[in-house]
């Protein structure tokens, strides 16, 4: 047995060393995730609006156009339940928060990020946020291996640039991520409500609302203003959505709204967007996030006073 | 858990450690308790359903052992019928239900029997089949009743081949429990040797080409033409890395604790007909039907059309096992029906050879046989992967469509966005690379090994050999294994 054990020492040895270089110097490759905690850790008490959200607010909204001092911590996928969970962590220390924008897109009230094609992005909440993925699932290696949750392949593209990467080169300093002029080949707005729709499922209903009452509890026992939006899309995408569907998120907002007494702007068919406007079916490009910010900012000063 | 797993990679090293160094007769205890804890981390209270199967079928052996005459058959009977008729009410109740409905539907019957709301215990179907070779073989005179009841348990439920076989027989597993093995050095590294390559068919093969498969299957209605055939080709290799790389796994893990289970493949897509096909691929389940259905129906020592019709109803079954699906249903009968063309077909196609002269070139026929062998065993794959009959139609309606275009355009090949449609089928192109260099790999692997069984992996090569190749094996399932969990493709039977 000690023959095996030397054998496997050696053998293992070189395996170990390669695989601890990788690891380290992924660990220090600057993301998203990365960009935004260590933002809120630094600058949460002088932030006056906080954004939550996925994608379609971490494209469409750019808080440089707020007259407030505002940051976008939405990020790609980001569900119901780690907005709560980011906007429990810091909500001590975001001392002179105003306001929180929670978006609700298509999906978000049906939406179950553990169960979805992204949910390998959990492992970014746990690793960089550190916060617990909503299913418990078993020991996942992506929880502890940063090679493998960039994807071995891709860990070695970046190894042939030193690991000089930045992932967080297109997010600006207030959390917005840039998205110019037009998707090459986009999905169609079909093709995008299709996916939007197989994200969604009826068990995680009650769940997502749960969430949502809570982020507005506890932004209102802070004294926030709380302002739920949907965020704009092309028309190829809205004649596609299930009415039946959208009427229930429609119905759910309304109750909540009345009964927290807070505000809803709905973007979703808002007739100031062009296709111009859009990356893709349902993301604003730079033009489209400035128009959207803008009007946003605009609404949001007007319910704040 | 997955062999596949963090979880595993714990579980088992502190198995063998604690195996070898308590005393042997502790060892089966040992054995059985983890057996258990790697079953219950599926779902827990399922082990009850297993306990259930293994108290019949222990007290079902010692009651036919002890009893004469037509109380042994009796037994047997109550044994077989209660084991079946857990695997029907998991798996197949559901399936007859909805077909029952459908029925009473067209005829407008009042039916309304509920579908049961249950999830199939992870290898069910495995395990049963294990049960039942226990009970068969003690009817038959051929194995005496195991009175130990911990062992007839740790023979169902020995964790290595739990959940996705090898489907073993009582001569060849319950003995060893019972022998004393120790830590021999060649033993443990073939065996490890044998875990490490299955992980890397598993992890580096077979779940790569997964993301491939699954971009088509799971909504083959976008594709056409050479996406559709490459997406099944890539099937059939996937079925195969993902099982006989979990095999390798059940079998080298066995072997590093001293058990010798059988083998499982023996390269399949290698064969020159249909009946060779089915003596290298999924062997031990193959083996069980031809032993306890084919055999007792009659085999082929009885009148043709009888022997075919014996045929034709061993694959039918077979092909139930797999899945309670339609789909699983047509594969079935499919590959009984190629099997009884092969037998029927025989002479004729003998004389066809020799009339073209086909015979005169030995390697080219060889080569002919097996790619014929291999497009009809990718065929009959389309209906195992696709999600239902109607996919499964589709697909084979829509294997040629627009194919003439695609090929023309793909004589510029490395040049052509046809080919990034075709055959990426939506991946990186850096994943089809990978693919190509672990397949490459894997060839190398089999140059060195000249054919031979995974068994004995690289057994009597140079350290110059070896030891290159196990680092490449560790690298390639380090950088190039996809690193999400995918199940075993056989863990849902």
């Amino acid at each position: 047995m000690v023959k095996l054990f030397k054998k496997l020492i050696i053998l293992a040895f070189p395996v170990i060393i390669i695989v601890s270089i990788f690891e380290y110097n992924l660990s220090k490759i600057q993301n998203s995730y990365m960009f935004k905690k260590n933002f809120l850790d630094k600058n949460a008490p002088t932030l006056q609006v906080l954004t939550l959200g996925s994608s379609h607010a971490l494209v469409g909204i750019n808080p440089i156009f707020f007259s407030m001092n505002g940051f976008n911590v939405a990020d790609t996928s980001q569900s119901l339940y780690y907005d709560y969970q980011i906007l429990n962590k810091y909500a001590d220390s975001l001392e002179n928060l105003k306001v929180v924008i929670i978006p609700v897109s298509y999906f978000s009230l049906k939406y179950n990020f553990s169960s979805s094609v992204e949910s390998w992005r959990e492992n970014f909440y746990k690793k960089v946020w550190g916060l617990d993925s909503e299913n418990k699932s078993s020991i996942n290696v992506r929880n502890f291996s940063y090679m493998a949750l960039y994807g071995q392949i891709r860990s070695l593209f970046y190894a042939l640039k030193f690991f000089d990467v930045n992932l967080a080169s297109n997010i600006s300093k207030t959390g917005w991520y840039r998205l110019d002029g037009k998707e090459t080949a986009p999905d169609s707005g079909k093709e995008r409500v299709k996916y939007h729709e197989s994200i969604m499922e009826e068990s995680s209903f009650t769940e997502n609302i749960n969430y949502l009452k809570k982020m507005i509890e506890l932004a209102k026992s802070k004294g926030v203003t709380v302002v739920l939006i949907t965020t704009p899309v092309a028309p190829d995408y809205f004649d596609n959505v299930n009415s039946k569907e959208y009427n229930l998120m429609q119905n759910t907002i309304k109750k909540i709204t009345e009964e927290y007494n807070v505000k809803y702007f709905n973007y979703f068919l808002d007739k100031n967007f062009t296709p111009d406007d859009f990356f893709n079916s349902d993301h604003l490009n730079v033009e489209g996030a400035e128009k959207f910010s803008k009007i946003l900012n605009a609404d949001i000063n007007k319910e704040y006073k | 858990m997955l062999f596949n797993s963090i979880e595993f990679l714990i579980f088992f090293p502190t198995v063998v450690f604690l195996y070898f160094f308590i005393p042997h007769k502790f060892r089966w205890q040992l054995l059985l308790v983890s057996s258990c804890v790697f079953y219950m981390t599926f779902i827990p209270a399922y082990i009850l359903v297993l306990a259930v199967l293994i108290i019949i079928d222990y007290f079902a052996g010692l009651f036919i052992e002890r009893s004469i005459g037509k109380k042994r058959m009796i037994f047997l009977l109550i044994s077989i019928i209660s084991t079946c008729f857990t695997l029907f009410v998991f798996k197949y109740f559901n399936f007859f239900n909805a077909n029952l409905f459908g029925i009473a539907h067209f005829f407008h019957w009042n039916y309304s029997l509920k579908n049961l709301d249950l999830v199939l215990p992870i290898g069910l179907s495995f395990h049963t089949f294990q049960s039942l070779s226990y009970v068969i073989e003690i009817y038959n005179g051929k194995y005496k009743a195991e009175h130990n009841f911990g062992i007839y348990s740790l023979y169902v439920m020995f964790f290595p081949q739990l959940v996705a076989g090898p489907i073993e027989r009582p001569q060849n597993l319950i003995h060893q429990f019972y022998e004393k093995h120790t830590f021999e050095y060649q033993r443990v590294v073939d065996g490890l040797k044998q875990i490490v390559l299955g992980l890397f068919k598993k992890i580096v093969i077979a779940d790569r080409l997964a993301l491939f498969v699954n971009q088509v299957y799971n909504s083959p209605t976008d594709y056409h033409g050479l996406s559709l055939i490459a997406a099944t080709v890539f099937f059939a290799f996937q079925i195969y890395y993902d099982f006989s790389g979990y095999s390798d796994m059940a079998i080298g893990a066995a072997k590093v604790m001293g058990f010798n289970l059988m083998d499982n493949f023996n390269h399949p897509y290698i064969s020159r007909s249909i009946p060779e096909f089915w003596q290298r691929w999924h062997i031990s389940l193959s083996a069980w039907f031809r032993d306890y259905l084919y055999i007792p129906l009659g085999g082929n020592r009885v009148k043709i059309p009888r022997w075919y019709f014996n045929l034709f109803i061993t694959f039918l079954v077979s092909g139930l096992w797999h899945g309670a699906n339609w789909t699983f249903v047509i594969w079935g009968v499919l590959n009984g029906f190629y099997y009884v063309c092969s037998v029927a077909t025989a002479d004729v196609r003998k004389k066809i050879v020799e009339f073209i002269r086909l015979d005169k070139f030995p390697i080219f026929h060889k080569y002919v046989q097996i790619f014929i062998t291999f497009c009809l065993t990718c065929f009959g794959w389309i209906f195992f992967r696709a999600k239902n009959v109607g996919d499964a139609l589709y697909i084979i309606l829509h294997l040629f469509s627009g194919i003439a275009g695609e090929l023309s355009n793909s004589l510029k090949f490395l040049y052509n966005i046809q080919l990034q449609e075709s055959f990426l089928l939506g991946q990186p192109v850096y994943e089809f690379f990978a693919l190509i260099l672990s397949f490459s790999f894997v060839a190398i692997l089999y140059f060195f090994q000249k054919g031979g069984s995974d068994r004995n992996l690289l057994s009597g090569k140079s350290v110059w050999v070896r030891w290159p190749i196990y680092y490449a094996l560790i690298f390639g399932i380090v950088f190039l294994g996809v690193s999400t969990e995918m199940k075993f493709i056989y863990f849902q039977f």
